[in-house]
């Protein structure tokens, strides 16, 4: 031991012994010394043993969300003084804040952004492509139906509707322009997961695209909703974790064309209870007007 | 809840630590271990709490912080014999670390409970139970270099069954 490196110190500051001041003398040496830092971090590691001897609390059911919501709230507080504002084709997205240090991933492959930005729509595409063919299908299965004499309503209902239902994917793929509205993750910068609202203007129907690691537990809702120019809360539909992922395409119906709506977002609240804004939101985007 | 002893406390303990793990969060480098880095910062916020409340009573004359101390930290030892093997929430891992602080003395353990889970200084756990200073200093060190050891048994017991399972 020595006083260049006070190691008789470090035991001490392991177990929150020190003085204040004696500590951050301590803290500024650590700083400097890689070899000091070493054994303060394997002292830490020992100590950070001693939680662990005591009998275990169960947490208040309700803390997590408490918690989530406080951090939330210093998080919007932190977006008016640090964040910058990002700007979108057609889209104004919400300030986010800079990922902490230890969130940050070096950068991606170029080949990964562009996997993520087209697997959405390659998705998207088949699933289109899918129900085109059903609707030639069920054009050639309707005259074929009435011409062989099978016309009772129950089928041919059946058959209509499914005309109808793929007629409008049709108009919607047909329709230049739709949307591709990334929404952004409040809690930071989300780097394993994307979550994007594929809509057309005009068009009520649209797709809630979600890639990579579910944010909440497996089996989890989370509700999609949109809020109009005037402040109603729409519900859109919602999206299901399946097992650690968040991966899948969701249907989103709405009941006004995607200009109507100022904000949309998914929350981690059902959509039933309609509670946002009040509830935490997980992702969301702000929607401006087509030209902007 | 160890700390501070009461649930409302400890919530507002685990709604600070958080907070103040997102801001300062830049601070933390990748080097570090995750869970001891926040299992650091939690206690440092739950002791921060608990100096604040024996500032506070001391202040208004009702109590004197060493009082307190006296009342829950030098006979409030690490609780080896509170029946964790009968508590069903505690895990093997949970048993398995009471078992590494059993091989601590008695003053060893009453000397880290009063700095680690009390919040007090080496001088003040010195004033407090009337040691010197160096016994008490000697006797933390003593602690880490104890749990170093027991802690690389483990380790070599732990890779010993593995090899033997595989």
């Amino acid at each position: 031991m020595s006083a260049a490196h006070p190691h008789e110190q470090i035991a001490p500051y392991a177990f929150g012994a020190l003085e204040q001041a004696e500590q951050e003398a301590l803290q500024a040496h650590l700083a400097t010394c890689p070899e000091c830092a070493e054994l303060a971090a394997e002292a830490e590691n020992l100590a950070s043993l001693l939680p662990y001897s005591v009998t275990p609390y169960q947490a208040p059911t309700n803390l997590r969300l408490a918690t989530l919501q406080r951090v939330q709230a210093q998080a919007a507080r932190g977006f008016q003084s640090q964040a910058g504002m990002a700007q979108g084709t057609g889209t104004q997205m919400l300030r986010v804040l800079e990922p902490p240090t230890w969130a940050r991933t070096d950068p991606d492959p170029w080949w990964k952004d562009l996997l993520l930005r087209v697997v959405p729509w390659v998705a998207a595409a088949v699933g289109w492509t899918f129900v085109a063919m059903l609707v030639i299908y069920s054009h050639g299965q309707s005259d074929r139906l009435a011409t062989a004499g099978i016309d009772t309503q129950a089928q041919i209902a059946s058959l209509r509707a499914q005309r109808d239902r793929a007629q409008v994917v049709q108009g919607f793929l047909a329709t230049r322009g739709a949307r591709v509205v990334p929404l952004i993750y409040q809690a930071g910068k989300a780097v394993h997961t994307t979550v994007s609202l594929i809509i057309a203007p005009g068009y009520i129907h649209g797709v809630v695209v979600a890639r990579g690691l579910a944010v909440l537990d497996a089996g989890h809702t989370y509700g999609v909703w949109g809020r109009t120019v005037s402040g109603a809360v729409v519900a859109l539909g919602s999206v299901t974790t399946s097992g650690e992922r968040a991966e899948g395409v969701s249907l989103i119906v709405g009941q006004q064309t995607l200009d109507s709506y100022k904000i949309v977002g998914m929350s981690i609240d059902r959509v039933a209870s309609l509670r946002h804004p009040d509830g935490p939101l997980i992702f969301t985007a702000r929607i401006a007007p087509v030209g902007n | 809840m160890r700390v501070l002893g009461e649930p409302d406390g400890a919530r507002e303990v685990v709604q600070d630590t958080f907070v103040r793990v997102w801001e300062e969060s830049a601070g933390f480098g990748s080097e570090r271990v995750f869970d001891v880095w926040l299992l650091n910062r939690t206690r440092q916020v739950a002791v921060e709490q608990l100096r604040r409340r024996r500032a506070r009573p001391q202040r208004e004359g009702q109590t004197r912080a060493e009082d307190t101390a006296e009342d829950k930290g030098a006979n409030g030892l690490i609780d080896l014999q509170a029946g964790i093997e009968r508590d069903p929430r505690a895990t093997a891992y949970h048993r398995r670390i009471r078992e590494v602080l059993q091989g601590l003395s008695k003053e060893q353990r009453r000397t880290i409970e009063l700095c680690y889970f009390q919040g007090y200084s080496q001088e003040e756990i010195s004033r407090l139970t009337g040691e010197p200073l160096g016994t008490v200093k000697a006797r933390i060190r003593a602690s880490l270099h104890k749990l170093h050891d027991v802690a690389r048994a483990e380790d070599a017991r732990a890779e010993d069954a593995m090899a033997e399972g595989t």
